[in-house]
């Protein structure tokens, strides 16, 4: 089976995934307080607003946690154990963090450390998988336990 | 802050199947044989009861009120807070017995592991559906255990919680279900060695940090305290209950405080209604899906400090002979998978003196935490004759 992918044409995400075509991490910005929603909700948790501006935030931001998965539990991931999903905090707003795939071939960072968004096209829609800056290439095979 | 329930609720009938799997049998059936063992435990008529609290999804209210005859069924509930359900159910039934919405009140889950499996696989009463599909999903990550692990390992990070932390949750528990001859742990012993070699699920959770998924059903009924004198068991007071949601409870990854949880918000008003505190407490029954959660629970519902949690469960705190028993039934690491309405019903018959051989030389009180969904969560101070 094929991966779970998102749908590019969801409406109150599509200016995300037409951001990330474009190599760019783009979030909803109220244009009543300016305070960065993510993700995308039906109001402003500020200020209640209903108004947002789709602005980028930069491509680079912090590990601030992960969990390498020995188990898949979705299908179309049998293939892809062992794999890390990572949580960044955006450099620009740490408040915004965002979920994704660290690339492979890398050691899992400490967190804290810097991190650059890579952008991966696949069919419709392109991911985001994120690349430790100055990260060393994994040397193990099987994840270590910390 | 003020309850208008408070003092509306006793526990006055507990029963559970064993926990199994493979049992072959409907959640129909396993629900059936619980809820016949609560009626038979409080002696009551079916026909007396006329509220149900049910779990969604799963057995409807309308078809056991239908089955086994109630006269009337006027009042039906159900919270969409996952394992936090039953917990938060106490809460629901003390409203509804205050107010006179109903006079007995019926909280039950049933489930068997091919149903809890289909369920999983789409996990629809999960908030925010579009953020788990469509940011998360695509990533590999949708699952309790994957989503729990983001905090296990942040904690680890932020305090220094170990893995030799969140073995001794799960040894523990394994220890306690030794001593529970219905737990399907019982009989079954687990050595540090052997939970240190298990797969890996989720790093750092591998296969013994993860609850038990079994076959069984677990039922409680409640009415007013005042009825309850005339039942067969010394009743069981909800003397404090609160819910709580955490302060994104539509998503855990952009949580702005990294631990809150439904707990921190429902344990201080729990404790504030019951008039007491967290060192008052004899025991606790701590919702334990994953060895982390029990961790985070005993530090965000006031046990201790946030951060000392991992070095509190070290010391052997949690042990039956430390200074907070926890699930002395095993919990779900090592009794069964029940949403955790099993921690309900350990408390009281910790609380009746009804535990056996596993029985607490002191049990006047005991709290009951709930967990679900992205952290929902509930907590009950339970009250007995002892207290």
């Amino acid at each position: 089976m094929t991966r779970p992918l998102p749908d590019p044409d969801y409406a109150d995400f599509a200016p995300f995934w037409a951001g990330t075509r474009r190599g760019e991490l783009m979030v909803p910005t109220c244009t009543r307080c300016a305070r960065r929603v993510w993700p995308p909700r039906m109001a402003c948790p500020s200020c209640a607003g209903l108004r947002f501006d789709w602005q980028p935030i930069g491509n680079e931001g912090h590990l601030y946690s992960w969990t390498t998965i020995g188990r898949a539990m979705l299908a179309g991931f049998e293939a892809e154990v062992p794999y890390t999903v990572v949580i960044v905090s955006a450099a620009a707003d740490p408040r915004v963090r965002f979920v994704g795939r660290l690339a492979d071939g890398y050691e899992v960072p400490a967190i804290g450390d810097p991190m650059v968004a890579s952008f991966v096209p696949n069919g419709d829609v392109t991911l985001v998988n994120w690349l430790p800056r100055g990260g060393r290439a994994r040397s193990w095979a099987r994840p270590a336990v910390r | 802050m003020t309850f208008g329930w408070a003092g509306s609720a006793a526990i006055v009938g507990v029963g559970q199947t064993s926990a199994w799997r493979g049992s072959g049998r409907t959640p129909q059936s396993l629900a059936a044989e619980a809820i016949s063992a609560a009626l038979d435990d409080a002696g009551l008529d079916a026909g007396d009861l006329d509220g149900v609290h049910t779990y969604v999804p799963g057995v409807t209210a309308e078809e056991v009120a239908t089955a086994f005859g109630f006269r009337e069924l006027r009042h039906v509930s159900a919270k969409p807070m996952g394992g936090a359900f039953p917990v938060a159910s106490l809460k629901e039934a003390g409203i509804a017995l205050a107010t006179g919405a109903a006079t007995h009140v019926l909280i039950f889950v049933a489930s068997s592991q091919r149903a809890s499996r289909a369920v999983f696989r789409a996990h629809p009463g999960i908030p925010g559906q579009q953020f788990r599909t469509q940011l998360e999903h695509p990533y590999g990550w949708s699952r309790p255990a994957q989503w729990y692990a983001m905090l296990a390992r942040r904690h680890m990070h932020e305090f220094g919680t170990t893995k030799r932390q969140l073995a001794e949750v799960a040894l523990t528990m394994r220890r306690h279900a030794q001593l529970n001859p219905t737990a399907y742990m019982y009989g079954r012993e687990l050595t540090l060695d052997e939970y240190l070699a298990a797969p890996m699920i989720a790093d750092p959770y591998q296969k013994f940090d993860c609850c038990l998924e079994t076959d069984g059903g677990s039922a409680v009924i409640l009415t007013a305290p005042d009825r309850a004198a005339d039942l067969k068991r010394p009743p069981v007071l909800v003397a404090g209950v609160g819910e709580g949601h955490p302060v994104s409870g539509d998503d855990i990854s952009n949580r702005p405080d990294w631990f809150d949880i439904g707990l921190s918000h429902a344990a201080p008003q729990a404790f504030e209604m019951a008039g007491t505190r967290p060192s008052e407490m004899d025991a606790a029954m701590i919702y334990d899906c994953f060895t982390f959660e029990v961790i985070q629970q005993l530090e965000e519902a006031g046990f201790c400090a946030r951060g000392e949690g991992g070095p509190f469960v070290e010391s052997g705190a949690i042990g039956r002979d430390g200074s907070l028993p926890v699930n002395t039934h095993g919990g779900l690491l090592s009794e069964g998978h029940l949403a955790g309405i099993n921690h309900i019903v350990e408390a009281v018959r910790q609380l009746r003196g009804e535990a056996g051989e596993r029985q607490l030389a002191r049990a006047g009180q005991i709290a009951v935490t709930g967990w679900g969904d992205l952290g929902d969560g509930a907590l009950a101070v339970l009250r007995g004759p002892h207290a």
